[in-house]
Formats: C-alpha cells, sequence, structure tokens
C-alpha cells in the first residue's frame, strides 16, 4: 500500500518516534510503514486514522502495480 | 520498568532481589541435586554441571514468579510491530529449512552407516533453527527495514 504518511506527520511537527508512542508501535513499524514495506493490520490503521483525523482511504491507497478488482455483479 | 523513588521502595528492591536470587539459586540446586542423583557415578560434577546451567532460567523463572515479573503487563499492540512479523516469518523459514536439513542428515547417516548420537542430533537440530532462523531475520531487517 501506498501512503501520505511521512508528509502528514511531518505537518503536525512529529517525530516517527512520537508517532509511535501515539500509535502505540514501534518507531521500526512506522518506519516501515511509511516507506511502504509493511502494511498496518486493520486496528492499526483506524487508529493512525484516527490520529490524523482522517479516514483510511485518505491516507493509504492500493500500490500502482496492484491487481484491479472489480465488483461482482 | 522505572527506578524506586523512595528509600522504602529502594529497600522492597533490595529485598526483592535477594529473595529472587535465593529462591533461583535454591530451585537450580535441588534441579542440579535431582540430576546427580540419577547419576551417581559422577554426583558431583553431574550436580556442579545442572546447578550452573540451570541457575540463569531459574533466577529468571524466579522473578517472574516472585518479583517484577509479577508487575509486567504485556503490550497489548505486540502483534502490530513489524518486529512481529520479521519474527514469524524468520521462525516459517526456519522451520521449513529444519524439515530438508534433518532429512539429508538422515539420509547421509544411513547412507554411510555413521553412528551419530542422539543428543549430538537432537543439539544439532536445536543449533541449525536458531542459527537459521537468527540469519533470516537479520537479512529480513535489513532488506525490509
Amino acid at each position: 500500500m501506498r501512503n501520505d504518511l511521512a508528509e502528514r506527520r511531518a505537518q503536525l511537527g512529529w517525530s516517527q518516534a512520537v508517532l509511535a508512542e501515539r500509535l502505540g508501535v514501534s518507531r521500526q513499524t512506522v518506519i516501515s510503514i511509511e516507506r511502504g514495506r509493511f502494511d498496518p493490520s486493520l486496528p492499526l490503521a483506524f487508529r493512525i486514522a484516527a490520529v490524523f483525523g482522517a479516514r483510511i482511504d485518505e491516507i493509504f491507497s492500493p500500490a500502482e502495480n496492484a491487481p484491479a478488482t472489480e465488483p461482482l455483479g | 520498568m522505572t527506578a524506586p523513588s523512595t528509600a522504602a521502595d529502594r529497600a522492597r528492591s533490595r529485598r526483592e532481589l535477594v529473595l529472587v536470587g535465593l529462591t533461583g539459586t535454591a530451585f537450580a540446586t535441588a534441579l542440579g541435586v535431582g540430576a546427580a542423583l540419577i547419576r551417581p557415578e559422577q554426583f558431583w560434577l553431574v550436580f556442579l554441571v545442572f546447578t550452573a546451567c540451570s541457575l540463569s532460567p531459574s533466577v529468571a523463572l524466579a522473578w517472574l514468579l516472585l518479583g517484577g515479573g509479577r508487575r509486567v503487563q504485556g503490550d497489548p499492540h505486540a502483534g502490530e510491530n513489524v518486529e512481529s512479523r520479521w519474527l514469524e516469518k524468520a521462525a516459517a523459514g526456519a522451520l521449513f529449512d529444519v524439515i530438508p536439513a534433518a532429512a539429508l542428515t538422515a539420509g547421509a547417516v544411513s547412507l554411510f552407516e555413521l553412528d551419530l548420537a542422539g543428543e549430538l542430533a537432537l543439539v544439532g537440530v536445536a543449533a541449525f533453527a536458531l542459527v537459521d532462523g537468527g540469519l533470516r531475520y537479520a537479512m529480513l531487517t535489513r532488506r525490509e527495514s
């Protein structure tokens, strides 16, 4: 997944450590999420959205090469 | 773990450390005596080796049951950290490496009629799993951090 976590964090003047503490995860987890190398769990994604006052789909988006899915019916 | 802030806290902490140390040592000694009784022909050697080897885990167990370990609370978000994912991937990879490694070793022992002691084989499996898992974890931290 792609995300704009780093930009949102920078707008608030938070370091990765501060964001990690607010989310209750390790700093390495924040680093890996920002670099797109780790997708957060659903509860963590909801906490991230709550911390930034945004919706999950405003922060995260599928990667460019992700397979497109069509709704059934 | 926060540092004790008052003299009473420090005294309680010292008493707790002494209790943990004594209990752990007593438990390790009991294990050493038990093992030595099973092998009475080398009583003192077996006693010393088993007591020394079990001292650290015995003290750790005493800390968990009687010391500060009772007050440690689990991290509710531990499974959400990337390190947990790395550990799971490393452990799964190590498991799938141990199986063919053990099979190849069994084949070689059978083919060449090697005399491999059972305890040596088991230690080898454990050591292989530890080293393999550790290397996989190290590679994951470098590649995905």
